[in-house]
Order: C-alpha cells, then sequence, then structure tokens
C-alpha cells in the first residue's frame, strides 16, 4: 500500500497538471466513475483560484476581458501556485507574471494596472494605527522643527505610474470605456490610504510633494525635507511649501506620529 | 473536557457586519474564518473587534493543513496564536485533512487516507499544535469524494481514535456527513451513532449541491431536510451541541439565516425532549 507521503504527493501534482497516478490510490466507487470523484478536486482548485484572482483583480478582469483573463488565470496558477496560507497573498506576483509573459508582456499598462490594485488591497487591510491631528503642529517647539521626523500610517502607499493605468482604473471603476493604452511623457504619482472611516482612498502628487514623501519614508527630517524642496522652489518659499503639505498630509490622516 | 454550551450561531461574514452591530440580532454566538482575519487591520478587523464585545466569538480555520506530510507551518501557527490572543475565542478549529504538500497550497480539504501511519502522523502532529496554542483544539470532519484503496478503517473510526489519542475535541459537520455518505454510499446514522458524544464540541450544519449520483458541498444552498433529520437525530443521541449554520457563497439577507438558526432550535428542543422522553420510559 503507498504511504502517506506518497499519496498526498500524488494529489497535489493531480491538482497542478503534472503528471500524477492519482487514480491508482482511488476506490472505484460506482456509479460515480474515479475521473469524475477526482475532477471534482480537479475543478475546485482552479475555480477557487480562478474567483481569488476576479476578487482581487476585477478592474484588470473587465480590461483584459474574459478571452485574455481565461487565458492568464491557469498559466499564472501554473506558473506561481499559492504557497500562502491564505488566498489574501495568493494574486501578489500577478504584475511580475504580467510583466514577463507573452502576450501581456507587449502591454506594459496591464502589469501596472494589477500593481495598482494590489496596492488598494495593502492599503485596504494594513494595520491600524491612530492619525495625530492638526493641532500637534501647535505645540511643537521652534528649535525642534528642523529635527521632527514623520511616521506614516502603515495603510499609507505611494505608486509611480508610468502608464495611464489610474485613469484607466478610474473608467473601469465607473463602468465606462477606458482610454486606450498611453505612455505618460513623466510619470504619474500617487499616494494612496485608508481613510478614517476606514475606505481607500488616493490622490495624485505634484513632484515636490512626491519627493517630500521620498525623503520622509527614507527616514529624512524636515531639515532634509526643506534642502530637497530647494530643487523646485526658491530658498524663501521652501519652509511654507513644506509646512502646507505637511499640514495636508495631517488633514488627510496620513500621518501616524512625529518623532525628534 | 468539553467547553460550555455556547447555543446556536452563525458563521459571521461580511455582507452582515452593519445588520450585526446595528441591530443586535438574537444570534448566541458568531463563528469567524482565522485566515480572512490574520491581516494586520482593516474593516473586517474593525468590526470583529466591535461584534465580539456583544457576542462570544469561536475562530474556525481551514489552512492548518493537520494532516499533511509537509512540516508544520509555525508560521501560520504563530499569527494563529497572536489572532486568538487577540479575539479569545472560546474555542479554535480546523479540518481534518491536509491542504498543502511539497509548500503548494490547494486551498482544498483534501481527504485523508484512513489508515494506521495516517492516524498516528495526525495525533502527533495535533498533539503539538495543542500544546503550541496552549488550549484543546476541535477538528472537523470533511466532506469527500472520494476513498482511498489503502483505507484500513472506516471515517469515524478513524476520528473516534484521533480524538481519543490526542485528546482533542470535534467539531461534528452533519452537512459533511450526509455529503460523505452519499457519494460513498454508507448509512449516515452509523456515522452518528459511532461517534463519541463527549468529543462533540460544535456542531455545523449547511447546504450543498445536489447532482444526483453525487454531492458537492457548497454552502451556497439553505440545509436540506435529510440534514436536518440526521440533526436532530444526532441531538437525540449526544444531548444539546452548540450549533451553527455556515453559508459562505450565494449568502441571502440576515433574516433569512436567523430564520433557519430559529429552525434548528425548534429541532433541537423537539430532539432533546424526544432524547429525556425515551430516557425515562
Amino acid at each position: 500500500m503507498a504511504d502517506l507521503k506518497t499519496i498526498q504527493q500524488a494529489f497535489i501534482d493531480l491538482l497542478q497538471g503534472k503528471p500524477s497516478n492519482m487514480a491508482s490510490h482511488v476506490q472505484n466507487q460506482a456509479p460515480v466513475t474515479t475521473n469524475t470523484r477526482l475532477g471534482i478536486y480537479q475543478n475546485a482548485y482552479i475555480s477557487r483560484l480562478r474567483e481569488t484572482i476576479d476578487s482581487d483583480h476585477p478592474m484588470l478582469g473587465t480590461y483584459l476581458g474574459d478571452d485574455l483573463f481565461d487565458q492568464m488565470v491557469p498559466a499564472y496558477i501554473k506558473q506561481y501556485p499559492s504557497s500562502y496560507p491564505s488566498l489574501r497573498d495568493f494574486c501578489q506576483h500577478i504584475p511580475q507574471f504580467l510583466q514577463n509573459n507573452p502576450p501581456f508582456n507587449a502591454h506594459p499598462i496591464l502589469a501596472e494596472l494589477a500593481a495598482f490594485e494590489q496596492i488598494l488591497i495593502n492599503a485596504f487591510d494594513a494595520a491600524d494605527a491612530d492619525a495625530i491631528g492638526p493641532e500637534i503642529l501647535g505645540t511643537i517647539a521652534p528649535d525642534n522643527w528642523p529635527t521632527m521626523k514623520l511616521r506614516f500610517r502603515p495603510c499609507v502607499q505611494r505608486f509611480q505610474a508610468n502608464w495611464n493605468s489610474v485613469q484607466s482604473w478610474q473608467m473601469l471603476k465607473q463602468e465606462k470605456q477606458p482610454p486606450p493604452p498611453k505612455q505618460l511623457e513623466t510619470p504619474a504619482l500617487w499616494i494612496l490610504w485608508r481613510n478614517t472611516q476606514r475606505l481607500t482612498e488616493f490622490k495624485s502628487m505634484g513632484p515636490d510633494e512626491a519627493m517630500l514623501l521620498d525623503v520622509a519614508l527614507k527616514g529624512g527630517d524636515f531639515a532634509d525635507m526643506c534642502d530637497e524642496l530647494l530643487n523646485f522652489h526658491g530658498e524663501d518659499e521652501v519652509a511654507m511649501r513644506a509646512l502646507t503639505i505637511l499640514q495636508q498630509w495631517i488633514g488627510i490622516g496620513l500621518i501616524g506620529d512625529i518623532r525628534f | 473536557m468539553k467547553k460550555q454550551n455556547l447555543g446556536f450561531g452563525l458563521g459571521l461574514r461580511t455582507d452582515h457586519f452593519h445588520h450585526v452591530i446595528e441591530h443586535k440580532p438574537k444570534v448566541d454566538w458568531f463563528e469567524i474564518i482565522s485566515e480572512n482575519y490574520m491581516v494586520g487591520g482593516g474593516k473586517p478587523r474593525h468590526y470583529l473587534e466591535t461584534i465580539r464585545q456583544d457576542y462570544p466569538i469561536v475562530m474556525h480555520g481551514v489552512s492548518m493543513s493537520i494532516g499533511s506530510t509537509d512540516p508544520l507551518n509555525m508560521d501560520y501557527l504563530k499569527s494563529l496564536r497572536t489572532l486568538a490572543a487577540e479575539v479569545q475565542p472560546a474555542w479554535i478549529s480546523d479540518h481534518l485533512c491536509f491542504t498543502t504538500i511539497g509548500g503548494v497550497n490547494s486551498h482544498d480539504l483534501l481527504p485523508m487516507p484512513y489508515t494506521q501511519e495516517a492516524l498516528k502522523h495526525v495525533v502527533e502532529r495535533i498533539k503539538i499544535v495543542q500544546d503550541f496554542l496552549g488550549r484543546q483544539m476541535l477538528l472537523e470532519n470533511a466532506s469527500s469524494y472520494l476513498t482511498y484503496q489503502s483505507d484500513e478503517m472506516s471515517e469515524w473510526e478513524f476520528i473516534n481514535q484521533i480524538c481519543q489519542q490526542a485528546d482533542c475535541l470535534m467539531l461534528f459537520d452533519v452537512n459533511n456527513i450526509y455529503v460523505s455518505a452519499r457519494n460513498h454510499g454508507f448509512d449516515p446514522m452509523e456515522y452518528v451513532q459511532a461517534v463519541d458524544p463527549n468529543r462533540v464540541q460544535q456542531i455545523h450544519l449547511a447546504g450543498h449541491t445536489d447532482y444526483g449520483d453525487y454531492v458537492i458541498d457548497t454552502h451556497d444552498h439553505p440545509v436540506c431536510d435529510p440534514v436536518w433529520q440526521l440533526y436532530k437525530e444526532t441531538i437525540k443521541l449526544m444531548g444539546p451541541v452548540s450549533t451553527m449554520i455556515e453559508r459562505d457563497d450565494n449568502i441571502p439577507v440576515f433574516a433569512e439565516l436567523e430564520k433557519e438558526l430559529d429552525h434548528a432550535r425548534a429541532l433541537s428542543q423537539s430532539a432533546l425532549v424526544a432524547r429525556n422522553l425515551g430516557a425515562n420510559t
């Protein structure tokens, strides 16, 4: 008799469409054939993963259309079988898959659209943290401003689009026809977060705001942020511009804490 | 040892978060799918935290893969233990099955062969898990669509042995017994009568899809009459057991599930009367 490990390996091979002698481990129980019995498990495996992709990437699915989606699903499942306890993580390699596999890699907007949907999921269920309110700025002593460091809430995500992927996502969300794919002259920078009602929001950032975000995310302090702003604004404007952006970030609940 | 009877509960589903918080329905407890809450935060965790202020919660997992020949996933068990510390469930359950092999997760409840080798393997792993979690766990009988050539005993003999040797409890899924009985041609009452009632901590009721020659456990229909009948016989034999209705797909309005739960209450009540009368005659 086959041992436990042999049977289990044969079972998973069968589900993955690999050569498998699983049928030889199964009793014949009429009237239902062994093929039908195994088919129940094979169908469940594919359909469960397909539903997960469909649910996590609704706009990508619409953008691709049924034929390309049907082509993507089995290929993705084969290349990136789930190794995660939760289906929550199964789709995380889809952007990479679309970037590397024909015919999808001929259309870079697809990987970008998938990456945007992944970021939305990450913002949706990132760890909780309270946002600080604007009153905190009034409590900071003038001497402490230069060394002030921002700690963003874990839900805050940065996204760079080289194609009109976010606009396409927005149109699809509104059940409208997306624009034709177009590479942007300069990358579009977006910030995503979960608001106080626990709804995911996003907004575009100008290049100076995006640069400030990068400095702050890398652990730079307020003085570093002002220094970098000199690339965009005059010396007499940078402090006010940095403060304005900081107030906006606090206003929409991006900041969890400030440290010195 | 068995814990207290929680009464009649429902699976907590995202579709019903608002209804439960707003109306505080007369449901005795809720069961959550553990993996759905193993995230940092956000809406599901917030709603769970709110709901658990008013209702006892039990945790039900689908990814422990207790029967797998892969090593136990200690990261998963750590997440489960952390979640349990935060949710404070009345108990934790998972399925008697394997889900992962060679690191690949099927995300399905694949059936175990009922052999001495598998029995020893599962018992050893349950003991490790119970030690790690610091509590007794419940194992659910999964529905199945095939029988192995290598089987050396019945499913109920297998699960009884596991519960006894590992000193764990059982989540007795009446629908799964009906589904497996139809798929394998055994008498479901034989299963009900054979299981040690002292190990049965919780009962699941659910719907399935009937394809004539076989039945698939889909949890997308109301509980059907033969399953209700089997439930009544189960309570008659076992006495009162915490009971809940599982609905995972085609989820109806909350009132419909409450109605099904009321039916479970009524059936349980009449089964207990019959049980007491039988005991007195």
